[in-house]
């Protein structure tokens, strides 16, 4: 027995809880009456008790199939949700570059004057059928003894080609990827002297680079240049 | 195990007995259909697992949580009709021996403010102490005693019952 029930008098009261006696009739009084007792229906009470203790508590596989259909529901629902929300807020597609060379075989222009380097037009692998690292890129050397040592297209030596045609479309490949086609390892200072006025220690401009090849081709275009053959190539 | 499968229908029929019709009083104080709101607690009873260590105190504060609900859902035009509806009846059975007047105590007692109200009936015909009154009103005990005796003042003066002298001095 608690501390708090022992305090308490006969009628259950606390000594700290007594009522003034004027209270205590009152109280008396109201105590007699009884609350209505025929507003519970009992007999539907007991019978809702009983159904519930039977079907209102779910156990077992019943329980798990009562909670299917919403859990399913509901997953569904989240992963709706969740693919909308990263519909609306996905990142704009990468968009990714990329240089694809594609291989245009060029019809050799044979030049019935250079029917004597024809073997080697020939013995050279074309375009197509060469590998790629070497159609597209050749070394800087190479190209230089091909060119000619002095590197100047006006002395060139045409006899390292197959035609002048060929030599006009090596150019035009090597200045199109932005390459020097005259150019030789160590010898940037002997085959650029006149640019050097202009620009003693940068390259020259791309611009003068063109006028001095065009200028070049004029003088090799003359009737009087040394491998004219008389305009029949 | 469900409380009714422990206890089974005694344990409900015992506590429809003794306190049905006080649960029912005591759910009045708030909404219309108290009677709903006792069934349903005594309901959510049948279905807990192992019984609350005080039932009754359990069922009371069930009941009024339910009733403060129900009142809160209730309209405004339904419960000014049913409050018109339920004056006509008292809270109370007639008996000849009872010295008050069934009808005249029901109003009297709405005429007491809700908190006081709730007290006195809790403590009158539910049985509980001030200590279950005060953890049931979320109130301290000297305020539940305090609110007793002010409402029985005030009903006193309401009904005029007087004082019969040979009240405590001879016990």
């Amino acid at each position: 027995m608690s501390q708090d029930e022992s305090n308490r008098d006969v009628t259950g009261r606390r000594p700290d809880e007594e009522l003034p006696p004027e209270l205590e009739a009152i109280e008396g009084e109201l105590r007699s009456l009884r609350p209505r007792d025929d507003r519970l229906d009992r007999e539907r009470l007991a019978f809702l008790a009983g159904q519930s203790s039977v079907i209102g508590r779910p156990t077992g596989r019943g329980a798990a199939a009562r909670w299917a259909w919403p859990g399913a529901c509901a997953g569904m629902t989240a992963v709706a949700a969740a693919l909308s929300v990263a519909l609306v807020v996905r990142p704009e597609p990468r968009v990714v570059e990329r240089v694809r060379i594609v291989k245009v075989p060029v019809r050799a222009q044979v030049d019935e004057s250079s029917r004597a380097g024809a073997h080697r037009v020939a013995a050279a692998p074309s375009d197509a059928s060469r590998p790629a690292s070497r159609s597209r890129v050749e070394s800087r050397g190479g190209l230089a003894r091909r060119l000619g040592r002095s590197g100047r297209p006006g002395q060139a030596d045409w006899s390292r080609f197959g035609s002048r045609g060929e030599y006009l479309e090596t150019l035009d490949r090597m200045l199109a990827r932005g390459m020097d086609p005259w150019g030789e390892p160590g010898a940037e200072s002997k085959r650029q002297p006149r640019l050097k006025a202009s620009t003693s220690h940068a390259p020259p401009p791309y611009r003068e680079w063109l006028k001095t090849m065009l200028d070049d081709q004029a003088r090799v275009d003359r009737p009087t240049g040394p491998n004219y053959r008389g305009g029949s190539s | 195990m469900s409380l009714m499968d422990a206890v089974g229908p005694k344990l409900l029929t015992r506590l429809l007995d003794e306190h049905g019709a006080a649960f029912v009083l005591y759910a009045q104080q708030w909404c219309d259909t108290p009677e709903d709101v006792v069934q349903e607690a005594f309901l959510r009873l049948m279905r807990q697992s192992e019984p609350p260590e005080n039932v009754v105190g359990w069922l009371y504060r069930v009941v009024r949580n339910g009733a403060i609900s129900a009142s809160r859902t209730a309209g405004r035009r339904r419960r000014r009709e049913a409050v018109v509806a339920h004056r006509r009846e008292p809270w109370f059975k007639r008996s000849e021996a009872d010295r008050l007047d069934a009808t005249e105590v029901t109003r009297a007692l709405e005429e007491l403010p809700r908190e006081k109200r709730e007290v006195v009936v809790a403590r009158l015909w539910g049985g509980l102490s001030f200590a279950e009154i005060a953890r049931l009103t979320g109130t301290s005990t000297s305020t539940a005693h305090r609110h007793y005796e002010a409402s029985l003042a005030a009903l006193r003066e309401r009904l005029g019952v007087t004082c019969p002298k040979t009240n405590r001095t001879e016990t």
